[in-house]
This record gives structure tokens, sequence and C-alpha cells, in this order.
């Protein structure tokens, strides 16, 4: 039978019933509490679990220890000092005579760890009024952060120790070096730059990156082949020449040419390292090594080189100049018919183009082909710089195209590339790979034998004789007395194809002295004007005789002295200049 | 019989001070004596870059301090140690009674650091009264264990577990979870060596576990940190990175006294970080140094809590011997990365006025009960004829 009353009578929560249930409970733990002891068991014994406890601590202090031991023996952590970071770090670089070229100047960037601030007012306040430059906002972002922020870069010392005796607890500075140019324009294009970063960029800073590098780590520095004196001379008379003969652009070069050390570049207008982002683009590019160009009668030595070396004729050969060469549809003219044959010397010292191209269809076009190979103007100035590219040469060797090349036509070359094959010529027929690196043996190049010592020493004579009768006179009058050879070029420029009539690319290659053995110290100038004006300088004329020639004479009167040529009056060529002194032009001819 | 002998600490010496000197456990003493001479040299080093940065006008702000603060730790272990066992409980009841009042009113009259209402200021000292509850709640704890087991009809087990109940409210209230986390540790290791069944203790750890995962989910900030600790990797370990990488470049003879790099990188070189910094200084010489001492201390006073006869005497000085270890391992692990948490002070070496004087009464209390007294120690030392096997 059901009672209805049981459930109301349950009901209600029964306070009472409850504390007394938890009270029982409670009264049962100490009960068993109390047991445990009185069991005896060892497990439950006061002096046992003490021991217990002993044991687990020895423990803990002993891995401690351990733990310490390793930690302090076992880690190899500088704290603080930041050792040199090789990739950031460049070496000085300096010329042959060890003058300062480059150098890193150490500039810092200032860094806040927002976990390190001990007072974000203090450190807002302080950092606002020494680094005026860093908007509140990045600071505050900075105090607060979580992580390592930059707030400045650039400072020099002076800036940087302003922030570090603020004092402040989670700034740090991190050294940024900045490269820095003291010659400012000089030599920009051979010297180049490097971005912050410390990564080259251009010139040598490129080309020996990983050396400048390697040599930061090792503490030394990086000389260049350059001297400065030289570079500085050439520099000076290139710039007369672009203010006498209005040239666009000026390119001089100057090279040892036993050794192949560069031992000045310079292209104008230049450019300044320091702020290499400044300026039209254009100024940046080393034109000796990255634009290439026609180089016209300059590029007859190679053909010279090649006849004689074949003995396909003898100077004192007499070439038929009077009739005009038929190449296909086109005759090669000469632009100041002699209305005579002319030996093969006459050719070279009157620079025609007629003759020229006889002496390579005489040869043969595989001949001078497998020549201009061997003199490496087929191919890219083997050089450091990365500024050096390969020529523009016809794709098919052919009668046509071979013929116009053996006189500088038709072909595209860098001033490296001439400076190069012309420096093969000159030293006895080693052809040597140009560096910008001073090399410490001096001695007989040794390179592959292009021509053979004979003909070296006949395109020696030819040079000279070139100077002393032929287009070269009025590079001479600027240089008496140093046995100079040269020898002239003058082409027109390819505007969009088409050759521009008055728009000439003039050159004289310069080397001296002629006299003297083979081995004996040798340098050559090349100097190339782009677009030389006929001026009153060059009395009305706009040809290499006239303005190239006379500042490679020029350059050649300032350094010899730099490089130990003495003046010998003897030599002086004593003729007065009878025949009127003109070239023959790269071009076209209809 | 008459002594003419007045010479002090002569054998014969029967003053409350010459008998102190006579049972207290010197080698204990020393120890400690060395370790708050250490904690108030390091001090001198570390502090002034501290005291510098957070714009004291005197360099040696917290070293000064620190002194002070040693001088009144040495002189707790003093007036601690010549207690009797009895007069131990009894001023434990006192200071367990006067911390908890303190801690009742913290969220009125409290001075507020770092999110927490932890201090109160005294004179110019801000102290932390959980820090003192903590060995008084040990001692009283124990006795109460000891109690129970004497079948007298005393509750113990209740009371003490009311006791620790209460402390851990208030830690929380505050909240202070690192305290919770070191009182629990400790009341369970007493509560262990008082001889709870082995049975028990497994449903205490569940306990344990299962309040620590909800109190970790209640707060938020305790939340981050168990966040932090289970994923180290994206935690801030800033000051710990640095602390380990102090420690390494400290090698075996140190950076050199006052050379350390640490101490002007991070803001706890001198409090949580010192055992670091006094590394990087001083090298591995001196952080073995440090070890041993506190590893003599403890065990040693396991040691001799061990061989003790009266229950209530045995797991009191164990405990407290406990505590001052386990702070000694948690701060030494934390600043060796082997833990990944914060907070904890090493005894006698971080500053902290707190802490030391905290820990000069719980070496004071824990010397007062290892104290040799007629009847103390049992006869024979041999574990197997120990305690309760005696008839």
């Amino acid at each position: 039978m059901q009672r209805p009353h049981d459930d109301l009578y349950r009901a209600p929560p029964n306070l009472f019933r409850a504390w007394r249930l938890v009270i029982e409970f409670l009264w049962r733990i100490e009960h068993a509490f109390e047991r445990s002891r009185t069991r005896n068991r060892p497990v439950d014994d006061t002096r046992v679990r003490i021991f217990g406890v002993l044991v687990i601590f020895s423990m803990l202090f002993l891995f401690l220890a351990v733990k310490a031991g390793a930690v302090a023996l076992l880690n190899h952590v500088e704290v603080g000092v930041e050792g040199p970071t090789p990739s950031i770090h460049r070496a000085d670089l300096v010329d042959r005579n060890g003058e300062i070229l480059a150098l890193d100047v150490p500039h810092y960037g200032v860094y806040l760890d927002g976990r390190e601030v001990w007072s974000a007012k203090e450190t807002q306040t302080s950092l606002v009024t020494v680094l005026p430059h860093v908007p509140v906002a990045k600071i505050d972002e900075a105090v607060s952060g979580k992580r390592i922020v930059l707030l400045q870069s650039g400072l020099t010392a002076e800036e940087r120790d302003q922030v570090h005796d603020l004092g402040l607890p989670g700034v740090s500075f991190q050294e940024e070096p900045r490269r820095a140019y003291p010659l400012d324009h000089q030599a920009s294009h051979l010297i180049g730059f490097a971005d912050p970063s410390g990564k080259g960029l251009s010139g040598a800073e490129k080309a020996l990156d990983a050396d400048i590098h390697g040599a930061a780590a090792a503490g030394g520095h990086i000389a260049l082949s350059m001297d400065l004196r030289i570079q500085g001379a050439l520099e000076a008379e290139l710039k007369r020449a672009v203010e006498l003969y209005g040239a666009q652009n000026a390119i001089g070069v100057v090279t040892n040419v036993q050794t192949g050390e560069v031992l000045a570049l310079a292209n104008l207008p230049d450019f300044d390292p320091n702020h290499p982002g400044d300026g039209d683009p254009l100024t940046k590019i080393n034109r000796a090594g990255a634009y290439r160009y026609e180089m016209g009668s300059t590029f007859k030595m190679f053909t010279f080189a090649m006849a004689l070396n074949e003995h396909v004729a003898r100077l004192d050969t007499v070439l038929d100049t009077i009739h005009p060469l038929q190449l296909g549809s086109r005759t090669i003219h000469d632009s100041h018919a002699a209305g005579k044959n002319l030996t093969m010397e006459e050719v070279f010292l009157e620079s025609s183009n007629i003759g020229t191209a006889r002496l390579a269809r005489m040869a043969g076009i595989e001949k001078l082909h497998s020549y201009l190979q061997n003199f490496g103007v087929l191919d890219r100035a083997k050089i450091e710089l990365a500024e050096s590219v390969k020529p523009l040469a016809p794709a098919e060797w052919n009668e046509d195209s071979g013929v116009s090349v053996s006189f500088g036509h038709n072909i595209a070359v860098t001033p490296l590339a001439v400076a190069q094959g012309v420096g093969g010529l000159m030293n006895g027929g080693h052809l040597l790979p140009l560096t910008i690196r001073r090399r410490e043996a001096t001695g007989a190049a040794t390179g592959p034998q292009v021509i053979s010592p004979q003909t070296s020493q006949v395109l020696l004579q030819l040079m000279r004789k070139n100077v002393t009768d032929g287009t070269g006179r009025n590079a001479e009058k600027e240089a008496p007395g140093y046995r100079m050879g040269g020898k002239t070029g003058t082409a027109e420029k390819v505007i969009n194809g088409q050759y521009a009539r008055k728009r000439l690319f003039t050159s004289f290659a310069a080397v001296f002295p002629t006299d003297g053995p083979l081995d004996a110290p040798r340098y050559l100038v090349l100097v190339l004007l782009d677009e030389p004006k006929a001026t009153a300088a060059s009395s009305g004329n706009a040809q290499a005789a006239w303005n190239a020639g006379p500042t490679a004479g020029r350059v050649v009167n300032r350094i010899a002295p730099m490089l130990n040529v003495k003046r010998d009056l003897t030599q002086v060529a004593a003729r007065p200049i009878d025949k009127p002194l003109v070239e023959d032009v790269s071009t076209d001819a209809q | 019989m008459t002594f003419s002998n007045q010479q002090p600490f002569a054998r014969t010496d029967r003053s409350a001070l010459g008998l102190w000197w006579w049972t207290t456990d010197r080698f204990l003493l020393l120890a400690v004596a060395i370790l708050i001479g250490m904690g108030v040299a390091l001090s001198f080093g570390t502090s002034p870059a501290a005291a510098i940065r957070t714009g004291m006008s005197q360099p040696f702000h917290y070293a000064i301090r620190q002194t002070i603060f040693g001088i009144g730790a040495a002189g707790l272990v003093l007036g601690m140690s010549i207690l009797t066992p009895r007069g131990a409980r009894r001023a434990s009841f006192i200071i367990y009674i006067v911390a908890i009042a303190i801690m009742c009113v913290l969220p009125f009259i409290g001075h507020a650091a770092k999110g927490a209402d932890r201090w109160v200021q005294l004179g110019g000292f801000s102290l932390q009264p959980s820090e003192f509850m903590k060995p008084a709640l040990i001692v009283l704890a124990a006795w109460m264990f000891a109690e129970a087991q004497k079948g007298e009809g005393v509750p113990g087990v209740s009371i003490a577990f009311g006791l620790y109940g209460v402390a851990v409210v208030l830690l929380l209230l505050q909240p202070d979870f690192g305290q919770t986390v070191l009182i629990t540790m400790a009341f369970g290791v007493t509560f262990f060596m008082a001889g709870v069944p082995l049975r028990w203790i497994i449903g205490l750890a569940g306990v344990a576990a299962a309040g620590f995962v909800t109190v970790s989910l209640t707060f938020s900030h305790v939340h981050d940190r168990i966040h932090k600790f289970l994923s180290p990797d994206k935690a801030d370990t800033h000051q710990i990175d640095k602390a380990t990488e102090a420690i390494a470049s400290g090698g075996l003879f140190g950076r050199g006294p006052g050379e350390g790099l640490l101490k002007r990188s991070v803001p706890d070189v001198h409090t949580d970080f010192a055992y670091a910094g006094a590394a990087e200084e001083y090298g591995l010489v001196l952080s073995l140094t440090l070890i041993a001492l506190f590893a003599f201390v403890v065990i040693r006073g396991l040691q001799r809590a061990m061989k003790l006869s009266d229950p209530y005497e045995q797991v009191a000085a164990a405990g407290l011997f406990v505590l001052v270890g386990q702070q000694v391992c948690i701060n030494v692990a934390v600043n060796l990365n082997i833990i990944p948490t914060k907070g904890m002070t090493l005894p006698f070496i971080s500053y902290g006025g707190s802490s030391m004087l905290a820990m000069g009464l719980t070496l004071g209390l824990a010397l007062a009960l290892t104290r040799r007294r007629p009847g103390a120690y049992s006869q024979t030392d041999s574990l197997a004829s120990a305690g309760a096997a005696l008839p």
C-alpha cells in the first residue's frame, strides 16, 4: 500500500542530516588515517617516507648540478658580443700603390625589444628626443611589442652614442657597414659600388665580391691593378677631350700589355658611387666593357697581324688600291683614294680600306675568322668585371661579311676586348686575359701564342711608323720622345640599323714604348670618343687623327713618367708633316 | 652543584642561548649563514643595474635593503630556532592567524603590483603575507596529522585540510597561482610523510589534478601561463633564453665579478634570475657551490627529521625542508631552462624581503624542530628499528 506522505516527508532537504553525513565521513577518514599508523606497515612509516623524499631530492639536486655543468661547459654562447658577420663586412679596396679606393664606414641600426622595456613612458619620451625622424607611433608600437623592432638604420657613431647614453633597457644596435668611396666620381666605373647589405653590385665591388668578403674576414684588403695617378691623368684628359671635341662619351683604358693589368679605366660621364641612386642611370654603365662599338680602322691591326703572320704579303708588297673592291652588290672605296697603288705598309699608314680588304681576301676569310677568334675579339674580354659582354659579330662568315670585318666594319666589340686583343699583339704575341687585380709576379708574358714574336716585332714597328709618318702624327706631337706607336679608327655609328654619316665613333690605340725587347715594359692606351664634333680644337675635323689620337698622346705624355718610361728626344719624329692627315672612315661605301 | 664557569657557550652553559648553541645542528646553521651571506654579497653585484633602471637615486638601493632583510632573516633563524617544538607550533599558529587575517583584508589595503594584490606596505617595505603563511601551515598541518594518529579524538586530517583550504581560497582570490601550487605540493608531501595510505594518494592526486585544470581554466592569466607551458615554442621565453645564454657564457669561472651582461638585458636578474646572474659572473664554480649548499641543507635537514622520534616533529621538520627544497629546485630548473615558467625566487639569493624573511622563518622553525633534546632522537638511527616498529 502506497504511503503518500513518504515523499512529502523526504522532500525537504535535511541540512542536519547532511551535516551529520559529512561529519561521519570525515571521522571515517580520521579513523582510517589513525589505523594506518597502528598497522605498522613499513611503507606507511614516516621514516621510510621521509627517506623516500630525501632520495628524490638527492636525485633532483644531482640532476640540477649535472645540468648546470652541461649548460655552463657544453654550450658556447657569446652573449652580447656579436662576432663579425662576414656576409656584411667588406674589405678595403686599394689601388696598386695602396691608396684607398673604397672602405667600410660603420653605421648603426637601432633596435628596440619591447619585452625588455622597463618604463614605457621613459623609453618613449627619451627616444623621441634623440631620434626625431622616427615616427612616434612606431616607437609606441615597438615599446608595447613582443619582438625586436628596427627603429632606424644608418645612424652614425655619434648618433648611436646619443641613443646608447640614454641607458634604456631593450635598446640594441646592429652594425651596418656602409661603403664609402672617398674618390667620389673618380674611377667610379672600375671600383663600382655595393648595396647597404654588403653585396657588390658593379665594377670591382661586384667582380671581386667573394674575395672582398673573404679578405674582410681575414682582416686584409684587396689591391686593384689600377694606379690612381694614371687613372687621374686618364680622366683629366678624357674630360678635356669631351670639352675640346664635344664628344658625348669618352672611354679610356690603360693596360700593361706584359701582365694584362688594367692600370686605368674611365668613362665619361661618370657617377658618384656614394650615391648610386642619383643621376642618369646611363652614366653608371661601364661602356668600356658593356657597350659594343664598330671600331673602324683600329680593327685593321688584327687583319694586318693575321696577314703578316700568315706571310700573305710583305710590308713592301704592292696592293691594288686604285680599283674599288667589288663585294657582291657593294663596292669598297677609299674615302681618300691615293690614286696609286700602295704598299702594305702604306695601306696601314694611310689606313686604306681597299688595301686591308685585299689582305683579308688574300689570306681567306676562314683564316681571318680563326685569327680573330685567337685574338679574343669574337668573345667577351676575359676580365673579372661582370661588365664585359660578347661582341656582335657576323652570324655567318662569308666573303661579304668577312671582308667588312677586316677593316673594323660589320663587327661591334667592346673597348676592353680591343685592349685585350691589341695587347696580345704588342707583347710578343701572347694573348693575356685582362685583370683588375694587381699582379705580384712580373716577368715574361705567358699566354697562348697568337702570332709569332717576329710578327709582333713588325707590328710594333708598323705602329711606330704610323705615328711618325701615318695617321697618328697628331698623337706623336703630344707625346714627343716616348716612342709611341698607334692606330686610329673612325667609324660611323649605327643608329637604328643605318650608318649615320655625321655621327662618328673615333678611337686610338697607342702603345709605348715601341722599342726595346718584346718582353720589355710596354703599355697600351686606348681612347675612344663617342660622337666627337668637328671643332676648332680639332682643326675642323672629326676623325680620330684629330681627337682620339691627340687625346691618347696627351695621356701617354702624362703617364709615361709614372710608368718609368724615359723621354728620349732623339727619337722624336723629325720629319715635317708633308702629307694630308686623313684616314679611311669605316663606312659602307656605295 | 654550582657553576662558577661563566664562559659563554661552554658545555656547562645552561642559559637559553648556550643550550641553543649546543643543541642546534651547527652544520645546518653554518650552511644557512653562508647562504644568507652570499645572498647579500651577490645582490651588491647584480642589483645596482636594476636600481639604476628603476630610477633609484642610490645604486645600492636594493643591495642595502637586501642586507637589512638578510640581517632580519638571520634574526628570525636565531629567534625561531631557540623555540621548543611546542613553541614552534604556537608561533606557527599565531603567524598563520595573522597572515590569514592580512590576506583577508588584502583586497582592501593591498598594494597591487603585476596584476595581483599580494603585498602589504609595512614601514617602507612591502611584504607578502602568503610567504610567511607557508611554513606556519606546514607546521600546523604536521601537528594535526600527528594528533589525528594518536587516536585521541582530534579530527586532525579535517583541521589540516581546513587550514589548507582557507589558505588556498585566499591565495586564489589574490590571485596567486604559483604560491597555490607550491603550498599544495608541500602540503601533499607533508600529508604523504605523515603516513597517509598509498591508495589515498592516488585519489588525492586526482583531486589535485582536477583542481589544477579547473583553476587554470577559471583564471585567464593562469590559463595563459599553462598554455605557454604546454607550447614552449610559442611562449615568450625571452628572459629564460637569455638566462641560459648567460649561464653558458659564464663557463667554469664566470665572466668575472660585475662583468655580467644579463643584468643589463633582463629585468628580473636580481630576483627570479639571480642564479643565472651569479653563474654568469662567477661561473660553474659558484653555481655548483650554491646547489651543493642547498642540497646539503635539504638533505641533512630531511635526514635529521627522519631520525626524530616524535611524529609531529618528524613531519613538521621534513615538511619545512621540503618547502625549501622544492623552491630551490623549481627556481634553478627555470634558470637552466628545464621548465618554462617563472615567478619563483631562489631562497636567500633572490632579492626580496618577503622571500628572505620567510625563508629565515622556515629554516628557523626547522632548526628548532631538529634540535637535539633528551628523547628527541631515537636511540638507534637504523630504519629497521625505527618508529612504529617499536612496541
